[in-house]
This record gives structure tokens, C-alpha cells and sequence, in this order.
């Protein structure tokens, strides 16, 4: 069974994050890149797959700038056995077009699952999962936090995450997957793991080289601002405990007005 | 822009408050541009509940019972949105609640149909008489990215849960039963069952108060504490990713980056420091009521409210008083 996991390299989740001059993008100067944190959860999901499951390959690609080699090479130091980056070097790009780039190439290969974080942290879409099973005709399966594959690799049994709880649903393989935190607890990076990502070689192939089709952009951004500050007093309650609960209470009856 | 189609989500056979908005702000562009506004309603629905839909000032409402839309698939759904679609004038919207069902949807429509996916907006202005700009928060809400359709024929937008607000408009929509047609049989997938989550609290994305703890709250039994504060206020138990890390709290529970973006009306953060991945996330609250022992804890420059002090001394108090209150 062949797995291919789709990786974006993101800023980091501690980074204050503000807009550059233009603002039409974020100020990149100084930024800390990191795998997108779901991501590791479908990494770590396909090299369970592999560790359970016979003749699994696990490749992980990226569309992005080329130092978004640097998420490929973390994804391979965790134990993926191969990894292509797709150049684009635009920061931004729509969530659409990286799912045509994707399926352009997966088209070209045999996968029987696609796996992707639910959501990337920089765009927050959450569309490039489901997107790229529309483009396929693959069915999908998206904020999964439990994934049983079928003996005979035909069908998956998926938890996904909903806001009542819990749906599960069977899907028929190939399918794509997109994974929640919970799924799994990803691995740590072993120092002999590094060392064999290192001597990896990681290809590049340029996007004009697939048949991806129309990348026109849908939408013009505007601008990119700060959301503007929270307008608060900040008022601290004093003395007491029974003071403080009591002007508490008087603000929920009055202010709020939740009691 | 000619027209609009709403696809409208239910659970257990009421329309979710997330679709009543996206209709209510649908309205309020219709109102400005002229538009037709369509709704699609798959699965079944109870009759107060379609009743309630025609409190709104839509034109044609396509309803579709048939047993393949009973449970939602992306791929069935999709198929029915497509077939709907077809017959609508153009230039066309498609609008949804961002929520797990619609983002699931969305995204695999916006393929299907090769158009543009702008999700989790939170702001809808019209431009120029004519046009719209959209406002999405991006990086957590750390940037408001604000964005123009360009000149296509359809695009789609979802719309984030508790933004807009929910507004009754007069209408005498016309209702089209069996609006879709075509039996299905080759889906991809089933739905099974789902599992409800245990208790009667309500979820983080719909709650109206919201009660979190961080790593303050030490471990997973003293989370009661903030169970019990929140059930006596009829809400959600919410936590900061160091508390969900550390065990204290499963993951559907976890508020900010990597967890849920929340905006209830009051947000009551107990031993949360204030780390920027969880102040991201419930800074769109209304009222934010910090306790916190340390009064250096970023969380007070975020906060409306604030009591410097043992959250295990407060909350039991406060849950008194609030019993107290709610009964006088």
C-alpha cells in the first residue's frame, strides 16, 4: 500500500504574527517555520500503518518555497521513506490550487490514502483535504481522531470529531484522510533518524511540469491587518474573597447579565 | 451577484444555530444587492423546525427527504448542492456554517465545482453597491485577512459560528419538496453512528459561557471544580493546551490554536496564564472573567474582569452565590 502525506510548513504556534508593509502578506523577517503541528499526527498515523501493515510505503510531499524542505526532511528524520517537494514560490496560495497540485501529481502514482493535518495553522482553511478527495473522486474523511484500515486495505473506519461528539463513518479506500489532534501522539525525531533524512535526496519538481489546470486566483486579498484590541477595563476586584464574589456576582447581574 | 444558495445543516432534525445565522446574514445581503436567496435542506427536519425557516425572508426553499440524505456524506451532498447549482442564476454565492459538517462539504465543493472557498468569515461587507468583501480571521486570528471575489461565476463562503447575529425576516418562501431527484448509489461512504459526548454541557463552538482551566488547575480530578462552576451556569468546560497536554482534559475541550476558536458570551479563564496560542482563540468573547494567583498573568490585559486568587477558594464560593442568585 502506498501513502502519501501532504506537509506544509507553517510559523510556528508561540509567534506573535503581524502584517508586512504592503499588507498583503504576514512580516516573514525572523520567522521560525515548523511541520504544521496536524500534520504530524498523519505522519504519525501512515508510519503506524506501515508498522502494522505489509509492503507500506509512506512518501511525504510539500507545495511550497524550497525551504519548506527543511518540514520534508523532518517528516523523513521520523521515519517516511521518501519525500518530493512540489516549488511554488509564492507564500500564499490558494487552498484550491495547492489541492489541484497535489492531485495533479497523485494522479500520476498509485496511493490508497491520502493523508493531511485537518488544517493548516498559517491559512486555517481546512479545504485542502476534502478538496483534493472532490478532485480524485476519492472518498474523505476529515477531523479524524481514530483510524482502523480494513485488512484487506479496501475500506477504513474513521472517528471524526464533530461538535455533538463523535461520528463514525466507513469509507471506501483510496480515500483521503485529515487528521485532528488526538489521532495519535507523534514521535520524537530519533538522532539516527536525522542522520538518514540527511543522506536523503529530496526532489524537486516544478508545478508547470504537472497538468494541474486553471490557477487563476478566485479572490484579490485586500489587506492583511491586526483584529483590532479587545476594549476592556481590566477592572481587578479587591478585598476579600467573599468581596471579590460578591462584586463578581453584582457585574454577571448587571454587565454580563447571565443571572 | 444574482443569487444565493444556503445549504442548511440540521442535528437531530432542528436547524443548527449556525445555519440560522448564515440565513439571517444572507438576508441582510439580499436586502442590499437584490439577490434571489435559495435554501437546500437535505435529510428530514421536523416541522417546527421548516417552520421556523420560513420565518426568514428566502425565495425558494428545496427540500429533499430521500433516504441517501438522511445521513450526511460529503459525496451525496455534494452531488445534490451540484444538481441545485445547475438551475440557479449566475453569478452565484454558495453559503454554509463553518462548521464540521459544512467545512467538510465546502471544501470538496469548491473542487467539484473548480470555484473559490472563503471559510470562517466573520465579517460581510457590501463594496461599491454591487460587490462583497469578505473578512477571515487567518493564523488563529492573529491577521484579519480581507478579501474580494474576483469576477467569476460562483464562489462559496462559510460563515464562523456565533459572528453574526440571528434576525427573523418577513418572507413567504416558496417550498419545492423532492427538490433533487436522483437516487444515489454510489456513494463512497457510510455514516455508522455517532457518539455523543457524555453530559448535557453544551459544545465550545455554540456555548454562551464558557469555563476554562489551565495547567492552574493541576490535575484532571480538579477540573470538577470548573465542572461544577460551569454546570451551575449552563456551561461548556473548556481548557488551555497545557492542561489538555498534561492529561487534565480530553482534546475536544482544548481552546486556541490547534484547538477551538470560541466566542461565548462570557469567558471565565481559571489558572490559564494567557500563552498567545490559547488568547487567540476566546478573544472574540464578550466579557473574558480571569482568576488567577499570579497578578502578572498575561491573562488580566486580555480580561474584563479579573480576581487575583486561589481558583479552588473562588469557584466554590462563587457557585453559591450564583446558586443564590439564580433562585432569588
Amino acid at each position: 500500500m502506498n501513502i502519501l502525506i501532504c506537509l506544509k510548513q507553517v510559523p510556528d504556534t508561540e509567534l506573535q504574527i503581524i502584517p508586512n508593509e504592503a499588507e498583503n502578506d504576514i512580516k516573514r523577517d525572523n520567522i521560525k517555520y515548523v511541520v504544521n503541528p496536524y500534520d504530524e499526527y498523519a505522519i504519525e498515523e501512515a508510519l503506524k500503518i506501515k508498522e502494522a501493515m505489509k509492503d507500506v510505503s509512506v512518501t511525504a510531499i510539500a507545495v511550497g518555497p524550497e525551504r519548506s524542505k527543511e518540514a520534508l526532511r523532518t517528516a523523513l528524520a521520523m521515519g517516511c521513506d521518501d519525500a518530493i517537494l512540489i516549488v511554488h514560490s509564492d507564500d500564499i496560495i490558494e487552498p484550491l490550487h495547492v489541492s489541484k497540485i497535489l492531485s495533479a501529481f497523485a494522479k500520476t502514482k498509485e496511493y490508497s490514502l491520502i493523508l493531511c493535518g485537518k488544517q493548516a495553522i498559517d491559512d486555517d482553511s481546512a479545504s485542502v483535504g476534502p478538496a483534493l478527495a472532490g478532485l480524485m473522486g476519492w472518498a474523505q474523511a476529515t477531523n479524524v481522531i481514530k483510524l482502523e484500515i480494513a485488512k484487506d486495505g479496501k475500506w477504513a473506519r474513521c472517528s471524526r470529531q464533530i461538535e455533538s461528539g463523535t461520528a463514525i463513518i466507513e469509507c471506501t479506500l483510496p480515500a483521503v484522510i485529515t487528521a485532528q489532534k488526538g489521532l495519535n501522539e507523534p514521535r520524537y525525531v530519533s538522532l539516527p533518524g536525522i542522520m538518514k533524512a540527511k543522506k536523503k535526496e529530496i526532489p524537486l519538481i516544478a508545478v508547470d511540469t504537472l497538468s494541474v489546470g486553471d490557477l487563476s486566483p478566485a479572490f484579490t486579498i485586500l489587506h492583511f491587518s491586526r483584529p483590532p484590541e479587545r476594549k476592556s477595563e481590566h477592572r481587578i476586584f479587591a478585598g476579600s474573597i467573599q468581596q471579590v464574589v460578591e462584586q463578581t456576582i453584582s457585574v454577571l447581574k448587571e454587565e454580563v447579565k447571565v443571572l | 451577484m444574482k443569487s444565493i444558495l444556503i445549504i442548511i445543516e440540521h442535528s437531530e432534525s432542528v436547524i443548527r444555530n449556525a445555519s440560522l445565522e448564515v440565513i439571517s446574514e444572507a438576508v441582510r445581503i439580499k436586502k442590499s444587492l437584490g439577490l434571489t436567496l435559495n435554501a437546500l435542506i437535505l435529510g428530514n427536519i421536523t416541522d417546527s423546525a421548516l417552520k421556523e425557516i420560513q420565518k426568514f425572508d428566502i425565495d425558494t426553499i428545496r427540500y429533499d427527504q430521500s433516504k441517501v440524505f438522511v445521513s450526511y456524506t460529503p459525496e451525496g451532498y455534494a452531488e445534490a448542492a451540484i444538481h441545485i447549482v445547475d438551475e440557479l442564476p449566475k453569478p452565484l454565492i454558495i453559503m454554509m456554517g463553518a462548521t464540521s459538517q459544512g467545512k467538510d462539504l465546502a471544501g470538496r465543493l469548491s473542487a467539484l465545482l473548480d470555484c473559490g472557498l472563503a471559510t470562517e468569515c466573520t465579517k460581510i461587507t457590501v463594496n461599491d453597491g454591487s460587490g462583497l468583501l469578505y473578512e477571515r480571521p487567518i493564523y488563529a486570528g492573529k491577521i484579519v485577512s480581507q478579501i474580494k471575489p474576483n469576477d467569476r461565476d460562483i464562489h462559496i463562503v462559510t460563515l464562523r459560528p456565533k459572528i453574526f447575529e440571528k434576525e427573523y425576516s418577513e418572507g413567504t418562501p416558496r417550498l419545492i419538496t423532492n427538490a433533487i431527484g436522483v437516487v444515489q448509489d454510489a456513494l463512497l461512504s457510510r455514516y455508522v453512528e455517532s457518539i455523543k459526548r457524555e453530559g448535557s454541557r453544551p459544545d465550545l463552538t455554540e456555548a454562551d459561557i464558557i469555563v476554562a482551566g489551565g495547567r492552574g488547575i493541576k490535575s484532571a480530578e480538579n477540573f470538577r471544580v470548573l465542572e461544577e462552576l460551569a454546570d451551575t451556569l449552563g456551561g461548556a468546560v473548556g481548557a488551555s493546551r497545557a492542561a489538555v497536554d498534561s492529561g487534565f482534559r480530553p482534546q475536544s475541550d482544548q481552546v486556541g490554536q490547534t484547538g477551538k476558536t470560541v466566542s461565548p458570551k462570557l469567558y471565565i479563564a481559571c489558572g490559564i496564564s494567557g500563552a498567545i496560542q490559547h488568547l487567540v482563540g476566546m478573544s472574540s468573547s464578550q466579557y473574558i472573567l480571569a482568576i488567577n494567583k499570579d497578578p502578572d498573568a498575561p491573562i488580566f490585559k486580555k480580561a474584563d474582569f479579573g480576581i487575583v486568587g486561589d481558583i479552588f477558594e473562588v469557584a466554590p464560593l462563587l457557585v453559591e452565590e450564583i446558586k443564590k442568585a439564580k433562585s432569588a
